[in-house]
């Protein structure tokens, strides 16, 4: 019952996005002096799919909330008891990678490639590897710092190298 | 296409660069579709941006050898770490994995070896009769029935999604609206740019699919840690005793007729060819009970089906433009890299291209096979790497992969961004190969609309006057209702009791 009324909640937020991109792109549509003014001719013009995509994402949103909030009510499940349930943990991770994504980009242009991509990857082989495996330290240390140069130097010659890729 | 082929072969198989490049692809591809959880889309996607400073034959000979291998690949680690590598290997561990258990691991990859190269090879010769056929046909195609054919390729995700049509018309929906972001190549007028200059030339193909299939897989790895998989290493003989071998031919043949068919269905996908091949023949077995201990012919049908599926797959890819499945979606976007769109033109403008697919293929499937016989023992071993390393290091390769596009950081950040989409949809329960649809698909579709109103001012009645319109519309509404019709019987059957 939970997990139900935990999907239906997944959906009004899933409709909800596409409800807010339908609104947005329609705005756009609607700013974009060149699309309102001038005249194409025979041609419908570049604002035709755009628009017919946007009215059938906001119609498709409506039924994916309503189709969850119907889902959500069969479940008889309040939003406080789906609350408690909500296992944020295993998001968690996935959340933080991400964000350490952003600062790795952020930093590439200062720190240049090898340095920025060996502090990212040894940080998350040293973050992921295993409880068990972390002993005897030192010997796991001089692992994770192995296979961030493996990593960092592979990469780095096979796309400046090979592929002719200017790496920052 | 005789003459191509023939004079395409000896060219290839003498140039030791052609045949490197088909090694080196192959060997990647193994690799990364035995690992567990890296799909042959992930694959080809993360190693895709390293054809960027190939020609396009050399292109194709890297690409095949990774699209095969990895299709091969997921069978290692479904026979010896019980986990399927990749989607189209679910049912090889089910009879793999327990032969593994009693000291033939050997073995069982041998006959997965042998039955993906009977597989491929089936497939392969498949794709050259048919798609030159199709092709042909394709040529008499104008703007109605290239805007029917791209309806009908986004109409067959529903079918293939039954389970979440509506949540899949929407992501492709999406996927189509992304691709009108930009420049119109019809007026030249901006759409959706924001002001951002990076916007004015669209969203590109390749840093979504690296984002959706590759960094989105990441992530989910990321939930659950990176605990150590538990493998079989003891590996004796690798090549099964003809006697017992023998037995799994017609099953073979059976599966591989299976794949081929799945393939050539756009988005059907190999997993539902695997899962029938091996229902099949369970269906057609004198002793069903016998499958799941660990027998040859619950093996061989499916393995050989899952590699019959790339021939299929590329029959509508190459010869009309439409995707077969997400792997070929990313193949599509390869080949748009290097200035050449898939389609019935590439058939009579670039023969000699087509002729080194099909030898790419069928040398990118010999290699495969001899790697697979006598590697074995060290694709085994490949598996014991830390997972801690691997998805470091499969996320750095996203990273630098969507940069050297256009070597432009906004790329990557295009490619987390979709990173983060592709994992969100999954959670939601949204099909993410339909966004990758609706992007390949969306400017052909947009552009032959445009100009089907041009030229028929407005009427809409020249979709019903030309028979070809009128099929592939036909066509298209049959393939979206099918799963309406299967749900309103089934509803039905469970009403009548």
């Amino acid at each position: 019952m939970v997990e139900q009324a935990r999907q239906g909640l997944s959906d009004v937020l899933a409709g909800t996005i596409l409800l807010v991109v339908g609104i947005v792109g329609l705005i756009a549509l609607g700013r974009n002096a060149t699309l309102t003014s001038f005249d194409f001719g025979a041609d419908p013009g570049p604002a035709l799919l755009p628009r017919l995509l946007l009215v059938a994402l906001l119609g498709g949103g409506t039924v994916v909330i309503l189709l969850g909030v119907l889902r959500w009510r069969a479940a008889r499940v309040s939003l406080r008891d789906v609350g408690r349930t909500l296992a944020l943990r295993p998001y968690r991770r996935p959340a933080v990678f991400v964000a350490s994504l952003s600062v790795y980009l952020g930093a590439l242009p200062r720190l240049g490639f090898i340095t920025a991509t060996l502090l990212f990857a040894a940080g998350w082989i040293a973050a992921l590897t295993p409880e068990e495996d972390r002993r005897p330290l030192p010997r796991s240390l001089g692992q994770t710092a192995g296979a961030a140069l493996v990593i960092t130097a592979a990469l780095y010659y096979v796309f400046k190298g090979f592929v002719k890729v200017p790496l920052p | 296409m005789l003459e191509q082929l023939l004079e395409t072969l000896p060219a290839i198989l003498t140039s030791p660069t052609a045949l490197l490049l088909s090694l080196v692809g192959s060997i990647l591809g193994i690799i990364l579709g035995a690992l567990p959880g890296i799909s042959s889309t992930t694959s080809l996607a993360v190693l895709l941006p390293l054809t960027f400073a190939m020609d396009p034959t050399g292109a194709m000979m890297f690409l095949m050898g990774v699209f095969n291998g990895s299709v091969y690949g997921g069978s290692i680690s479904a026979i010896l770490l019980n986990i399927p590598g990749t989607p189209g290997a679910i049912v090889t561990q089910l009879d793999g994995h327990p032969m593994a258990m009693r000291g033939r691991a050997g073995e069982a990859i041998g006959y997965a070896t042998l039955a993906s190269m009977f597989g491929g090879m089936f497939g392969l010769l498949v794709f050259m009769t048919v798609a030159p056929l199709l092709a042909a046909l394709g040529l008499k195609f104008q703007s109605p029935e290239f805007t029917g054919l791209a309806l009908l390729g986004l109409a067959s995700l529903s079918a293939a999604i039954p389970e979440a049509m509506l949540k899949g018309i929407l992501a492709g929906l999406v996927g189509l609206l992304l691709a009108t972001v930009g420049l119109d190549p019809l007026t030249n007028v901006l759409r959706f740019d924001f002001g951002s200059r990076h916007l004015a030339g669209g969203v590109a193909v390749i840093p979504v699919a690296i984002g959706i299939f590759g960094m989105a897989e990441v992530l989910r790895h990321l939930e659950g840690g990176a605990p150590r998989w538990q493998v079989i290493t003891t590996i004796r003989r690798v090549i099964p005793p003809w006697a017992e071998m023998r037995r799994t031919v017609p099953g073979a043949l059976r599966g591989a007729i299976v794949g081929v068919i799945v393939g050539i269905i756009p988005a059907a996908g190999s997993a539902i060819g695997v899962a029938f091949s091996y229902l099949q023949e369970k269906r057609l077995s004198r002793t069903p009970e016998r499958f799941g201990t660990g027998i040859p012919e619950g093996i061989v049908p499916p393995e050989a089906s899952n590699n019959a599926c790339m021939g299929g797959d590329l029959i509508p890819t190459m010869s009309l433009g439409i995707p077969g499945d997400s792997i070929t979606a990313v193949l599509m976007g390869a080949l748009l890299i290097q200035g050449l769109r898939p389609g019935p033109q590439l058939f009579t403008e670039h023969r000699d291209f087509v002729a080194g697919v099909y030898v790419a293929l069928g040398v990118a499937i010999a290699l495969t096979t001899a790697l697979g016989l006598l590697g074995a023992r060290l694709f085994a071993r490949t598996l014991r790497l830390p997972k801690a390393v691997l998805l470091a290091g499969i996320a750095l390769l996203c990273v630098v992969g969507a940069y050297a596009v256009n070597n432009s950081v906004f790329d990557v950040w295009v490619m987390v961004l979709f990173g983060g989409v592709g994992y969100l949809m999954q959670k939601a329960g949204f099909p993410v190969l339909p966004l990758i649809f609706g992007l390949i698909l969306g400017p052909m579709f947009e552009e032959n609309l445009r100009r089907t109103h041009i030229v028929s001012q407005g009427s809409l009645l020249v979709y019903l006057q030309r028979p070809l319109s009128l099929a592939l519309l036909a066509l298209a509404a049959a393939t979206a209702a099918y799963p309406l019709l299967l749900e309103w019987r089934h509803r039905r059957a469970l009403k009548g009791g």
